[in-house]
């Protein structure tokens, strides 16, 4: 229902932006692991200001656990900035860990890795935007591809594990 | 591709992007608006480039430089800014062509709140209580904003690049979130 409330675009311009961006990067850096991590940082940064949209436009108030935030990046989430869904799966038995299998990705419509890249996680920017905007509701996780289509696995797998719940920090005010 | 319906994404997704994307080129620079805006127009000219070949793969060859002008306010506009055209063409038909947004979709959401100022001076000493109707926005000289258009203003050239056209691309921003694109033929190539 979200969704249908979304401003959209078409994701062409959108995939391709994202793609000249990682040329970029790879021209930068050269080095395929740094790029990598930087992809992580700039969605790092887009998850710290992107979540406040989401919370303002899912009027999601609250999670009561790990497991529903979780769902709610899964199905309300990706659906609301991508247009798609990921699965919940492979949930640790302490239900801190779980995967996002991310089936229909539009990053990646018009990606074909060359093998020189083999170790790029093209799509490493999700992982950054994943753990910055649960960091600004106060959960800090760790998100990498344990599986990823563009080298060669037949599914892409994000890992996501809970570290530690912030405290929030209350100012005093006067 | 054969599939039916056009792949769509949020709109925001889009703005954190290039958002991010202009952040990005702006630390890689060191701050240096002049760099980052080169070479955030590379970048746009290599994706405009890339883009075009997709939207014109099933229409005839634009045979005239007008023409090719007009497909970009039309069908370019409609598709990289946000289901609009652009709202007024002038000529001087010599090789000039200008291009007015009167609302820039790309534009819309900046403000002087949100403006990438991590290295302006205090430049805020126009006096921002010359003009009483306009938003704070009109107290900013235009500079600030150019970074915002420097990706545009490459797509475009890459866009016109690749239907035969070499040119420059430049943007003038008269008041948020009005914008205007100049375009320079050079030289038309076959």
């Amino acid at each position: 229902a979200i969704w249908a409330k979304m401003d959209k675009i078409s994701a062409e311009l959108f995939a391709m932006t994202y793609g000249a961006i990682v040329v970029q990067l790879l021209k930068d850096f050269e080095d395929v692991e740094t790029v990598n991590v930087e992809l992580e940082k700039m969605g790092y940064n887009i998850g710290m200001r992107l979540v406040d949209e989401f919370l303002a436009k899912s009027a999601i108030v609250s999670c009561h656990n790990f497991r529903e935030t979780a769902e709610v990046i899964g199905k309300i989430a990706f659906k609301m900035f991508l247009g798609t869904t990921a699965e919940i799966t492979n949930w640790s038995t302490d239900s801190r860990q779980f995967s996002l299998l991310v089936g229909d990705n539009p990053l990646i419509d018009f990606v074909e890795l060359p093998p020189a890249y083999r170790d790029l996680v093209f799509c490493n920017l999700l992982c950054g935007v994943i753990r910055g905007a649960l960091e600004m509701v106060q959960l800090k996780v760790e998100c990498e591809f344990v599986r990823d289509v563009l080298r060669g696995d037949e599914v892409s797998e994000i890992r996501v594990r809970l570290l530690e719940i912030l405290q929030e920090q209350y100012q005093e005010e006067e | 591709m054969t599939s039916v319906q056009k792949r769509m994404v949020a709109e925001s997704s889009q703005e954190f992007l290039i958002l991010e994307m202009i952040h990005y080129c702006l630390r890689q620079s060191n701050n240096s608006r002049t760099e980052a805006q080169e070479k955030l127009e590379e970048i746009g000219f290599h994706v405009g480039e890339r883009l075009v070949e997709r939207l014109t793969r099933d229409r005839p060859r634009l045979l005239e430089d007008l023409d090719v002008v007009k497909f970009i306010c039309k069908e370019f506009w409609s598709e990289a800014f946000n289901k609009k055209q652009a709202d007024k063409l002038q000529t001087n038909h010599k090789g000039i062509f200008v291009l007015h947004d009167y609302q820039f979709r790309w534009l819309t959401h900046v403000s002087p709140s949100n403006s990438i100022s991590s290295s302006s001076p205090s430049s805020s000493s126009s006096s921002s209580s010359s003009s009483s109707s306009t938003s704070m926005a009109a107290a900013i000289p235009n500079e600030e904003y150019l970074i915002f258009t420097s990706y545009p203003c490459g797509l475009l050239r890459g866009v016109l690049s690749s239907l035969g056209i070499k040119a420059t691309v430049r943007a003038e921003i008269p008041a948020l979130p009005k914008c205007s694109f100049t375009i320079h033929i050079q030289n038309r190539s076959s």
